[in-house]
């Protein structure tokens, strides 16, 4: 008889994602047979051991963290599927050289994401807070510092234009928007052409756009890719928006941006450090809408990541390739290749 | 012709770029406060053919028409016309402007704005995280989910189509329906039962005052949210408010009022389940002053004999 495909589901998910994972297991993995769901257990720092890993076939990661250490004699598990698009907590390069594939799930979130975008967009543009601040204590239009303004004909710009910022833009295509700008080294012209999305380097989307956001994945190369010259650059009536990840940007350059007035405003859902300290000088800013990582957060999207990751999942427990795969070059690798034939 | 702005107050039409060269070539009597009452409206306007009105609160009462005789015109500034007794004015054969479509776009904004605030918690969220909390609860996707609009004139066909552009499947209920159009028209019990958003896009008159009272909140779903951005007067806002509380519909993004402004401790003021800002919805720097043209415009066309935008 065949071994059972086990499931090893980080810690974080009894706390932080609970409902969301009972509704995935009934629904897409309790009636299949020979999967076990089982947690990993307790981690320390919210960082995998190699014991944890390698009790389990798959691994279910949420904000689990996964390091070279982590991985160290490790060769049970097949896949890391990710609840999620970021993988900047785990070290990808030691899931390849270990025979892991790493799968997020791109199709969930670019929606929810792109959504959470324009709601700070608009209450950037309409000066939401303040005005029902003002409206709550009986206070009228005068006691604005100052009105909304309209999107109609203005520049939304992004830093990045991939899964989310493509999907950003697809949304923005009948909001009345003037023009639409991208910077990203690895897209070309001919693939954004039908979105309206015209490519420019990364000054002139900071330059030029009335909303830029940031839509760029966290990697060595993107860590504090925003940088003071950047934010300077900005109109003084310009917002900034940043869904992506904290550390993208150099903060004490957008705390500086926002208390100097370089710009008029930022939305920011995500930290250096999250959560970040109780004293980040953000939350003393009136400029400024500050979220706790969780603007795309809806019940919905957590069922949607879900789903694709346990769909990813289960294709490798039918030895088929997942979906949503990060390491492209861990399918060619022999060791993952005999994993795979190990569950048809 | 004299023309009067008995309520420029606070200065608007003032600052406006439009106002100096209309003020150079016309006779006007401008007032930067609040007509007290309307002896006083009465008096500035004496002796005016058209008067500007800037303020929803100014009224203008058959009384006052009828102690203003040389009254001929008054020119808008905004949609509403429900501070004119408009039967009053049609009688004395006296015309009424308004500026329409000017702010249509702003307000939609507005209104996507409300409801995706609403929808992701916004406020509270801002406020919870500003207190060092780090509360990453669910909140609400509205991709996938219908918005029922109910008024389909300027406002409401732009609220329409953005809403479209997140994803939402648009349902609509209107008052003189145009198939044309191309909306998916459906009966008003269909729109309060089956949006997850229901945004109100009507005028205030004799015929909408308290148009969507208890009954019609009840046929709303647990999970929906209502947005305002029209009249107050339009909703019995003591039933909104005990929809709120209850729990009966999930949320509201109000931008007007049956009192403006709303006097402090006013109860909607602690729902944290609520959106509200101080019916601006249609003041952005850019709506404000093409209206505040488009008003001085009004005048100019009916003084040269060429009417456009009247009302009655």
């Amino acid at each position: 008889m065949k071994q059972p495909f086990r499931i090893g589901v980080s810690p974080d998910y009894y706390t932080e994602a609970r409902e969301s994972l009972d509704a995935v297991v009934s629904a897409t993995l309790a009636g299949v047979e020979g999967i076990v769901v089982e947690s990993m257990g307790d981690l320390p720092g919210l960082v995998a051991t190699p014991e944890s890993l390698n009790r389990f076939d798959a691994i279910f990661a949420l904000a689990v963290h996964i390091k070279a250490d982590s991985l160290a004699g490790v060769d049970r598990p097949a896949i890391v599927a990710r609840w999620g698009v970021g993988y900047d907590r785990i070290d990808v390069e030691a899931l390849t050289a270990h025979d892991v594939a790493l799968s997020i799930t791109p199709n969930s979130v670019r929606r929810p994401v792109a959504e959470a975008i324009f709601t700070l967009i608009l209450a950037l543009a309409k000066n939401l807070p303040e005005q029902d601040r003002v409206a709550r204590q009986g206070g009228w239009r005068g006691n604005l510092s100052r009105l909304g303004v309209s999107i109609q004909g203005t520049t939304l710009g992004s830093v990045g234009c991939g899964n989310i910022g493509q999907e950003m833009f697809r949304m923005s295509q009948s909001m009345g928007f003037g023009r639409r700008i991208a910077y990203d080294p690895f897209v070309s012209q001919d693939q954004v052409r039908d979105l309206g999305v015209e490519l420019v380097d990364i000054d002139t989307v900071f330059r030029e756009s009335d909303f830029v956001t940031v839509n760029t994945l966290l990697n060595k190369n993107t860590e504090g890719l925003v940088t003071e010259r950047h934010l300077r650059l900005m109109k003084p009536s310009a917002f900034f928006v940043n869904t992506a990840r904290g550390p993208i940007v150099q903060h004490d350059a957008l705390v500086r941006a926002l208390r100097e007035n370089w710009i008029a405003g930022a939305g920011i859902d995500v930290f250096p450090v999250e959560p970040p300290p109780k004293d980040d000088p953000l939350f003393s800013l009136g400029n400024c809408i500050v979220a706790p990582h969780a603007m795309a957060w809806t019940a919905r999207l957590m069922l949607d990541n879900g789903t694709e990751a346990a769909n990813n999942v289960l294709a490798v427990s039918r030895g088929e390739l997942p979906g949503g795969i990060v390491n492209r070059d861990v399918v060619d690798r022999p060791g993952f290749r005999a994993k795979l034939e190990r569950f048809r | 012709m004299k023309v009067a702005v008995p309520d420029d107050a606070p200065p608007v039409m003032a600052p406006s770029a439009a106002w100096a060269p209309f003020a150079a070539t016309h006779d006007v009597a401008w007032f930067d406060t609040l007509p007290a009452d309307s002896e006083e409206l009465i008096a500035r306007i004496a002796g005016a053919q058209a008067v500007i009105n800037i303020r929803s609160s100014c009224r203008f009462t058959e009384s006052v028409m009828a102690s203003s005789p040389s009254l001929r015109m008054i020119s808008i500034w905004g949609t509403g016309t429900d501070n004119v007794d408009l039967d009053a004015a049609r009688r004395r054969g006296i015309r009424v402007t308004n500026t329409p479509g000017v702010a249509a776009a702003s307000i939609a904004e507005h209104c996507l704005a409300l409801m995706l605030a609403v929808a992701r918690r916004l406020i509270p969220v801002d406020a919870s995280v500003r207190r060092g909390e780090w509360q990453r609860g669910n909140s609400v996707q509205l991709a996938g989910k219908t918005l029922g609009i109910i008024g389909l004139g300027a406002i409401g066909r732009r609220f329409a189509q953005l809403g479209s552009a997140i994803g939402m499947r648009v349902i609509c209920w209107t008052m003189n329906p145009n198939p044309a159009l191309g909306f998916h028209l459906v009966p008003l019990d269909e729109v309060l039962r089956d949006a997850d958003v229901v945004s109100l896009h009507l005028r205030l008159s004799g015929k909408t005052h308290h148009f969507l009272g208890a009954a019609e909140l009840a046929r709303m779903k647990p999970s929906a949210i209502f947005i305002n951005t029209a009249r107050g007067p339009i909703v019995d806002e003591a039933a909104l408010i005990g929809a709120l509380e209850s729990g009966q519909i999930a949320g509201a993004g109000l931008d007007v009022f049956e009192q403006e402004p709303m006097p402090p401790g006013h109860a909607l003021a602690s729902l944290d389940n609520v959106v509200m800002t101080p019916h601006c919805a249609g003041i952005t720097p850019e709506t404000l002053e093409a209206g505040l043209a488009l008003a001085l415009s009004n005048v100019d066309a009916w003084m040269e004999g060429r009417e456009q935008n009247v009302v009655v």
